[in-house]
């Protein structure tokens, strides 16, 4: 049973590659695409990635410079409101962290 | 020349050298993806995207495995992304819903019983299979490629292969 077992086994295995060796033979048979043509590529794809890395960049300066400016403006005209609101956040911030703390260390104990 | 010397090469911006790597491996990719697709005309697409997607990681390649296995891990992810969307556009299309009750394409002529059989699978199943019993990759391995538990991939193997041999022993009968 064990022995027909492994034949079987062996057998399919062989179906299985010589299947799949005569799906993928004819690529044997092709030539890769000439070097210039693969140059062309890399450049495009380079050109591309480091466009969208600058694109990327301006958009995270504008978001920032956005950002500060929103708060610059708002310590001008409204300091005691803008010192409240940084208060506040640091404190949610402190509360937030310290419930994370305290839920690692739950799990750590159960 | 070697691979490492071209893959340090390459990181290190030489356009040349990349382009010689790629032109290296460009077929075996393609042959790779053939053995997981079952169509020449999705691996030559998929081998493009591949190729493309090496370009863009090329720094990120760290060497722990060997660049052509860190190229099929690209190629297997690019497939199963072409699935994604296949899937997505199927629901969206009454035409794709049809080709869900038709089944699949028909095998090409060339196609023998056991890949015919294969090709009869769910693509991700049969990804997993040829990916173990062709490529001999590990469970872990393919599990990680593929985004799944280890678990799901040893069961998809199992199935498949336990309904695959008995397919070819009716066969043979």
């Amino acid at each position: 049973m064990g022995h027909d077992g492994n034949q079987a086994e062996e057998a399919w295995e062989r179906a299985l590659r010589e299947g799949l060796d005569g799906l993928a033979g004819p690529v044997d048979r092709e030539s890769p695409p000439d070097l210039g043509a693969l140059l062309l590529l890399v450049g495009d794809v380079q050109r591309a990635q480091r466009q969208a890395l600058q694109r990327d960049l301006l958009r995270f300066l504008a978001a920032a410079a956005l950002i500060v400016a929103a708060g610059l403006w708002a310590l001008a005209r409204f300091p005691l409101y803008y010192l409240a609101a940084q208060g506040a956040m640091a404190a949610a911030l402190a509360a937030g962290a310290a419930l994370w703390q305290a839920d690692g260390r739950r799990a750590r104990h159960e | 020349m070697d691979d490492p010397n071209l893959i340090r090469q390459a990181q290190r911006g030489d356009q040349v050298a990349l382009a010689r790597l790629l032109q290296q491996h460009y077929l075996p990719v393609k042959k790779y993806l053939v053995t997981i697709t079952f169509d020449r005309n999705l691996a030559e697409d998929l081998t493009q995207e591949t190729m493309i997607r090496a370009i863009e990681r090329i720094g990120q390649f760290q060497g722990r495995a060997a660049f052509s296995t860190w190229l099929c891990s690209i190629a297997t992810r690019q497939y199963l992304d072409w699935l994604r969307r296949q899937k997505r556009e199927r629901r969206l299309t009454e035409r794709a819903a049809e080709e869900d009750l038709h089944g699949r394409q028909e095998p090409a002529p060339e196609v023998q019983s056991v890949v015919a059989a294969l090709q009869a699978l769910p693509r991700e199943v049969a990804l997993c299979v040829v990916l173990k019993h062709y490529y001999g990759y590990t469970y872990e391995e393919i599990a990680e490629w593929m985004d799944i538990p280890v678990g799901t991939v040893k069961s998809r193997i199992f199935n498949a292969v336990r309904a695959l041999r008995k397919g070819l022993e009716q066969d043979g009968a």
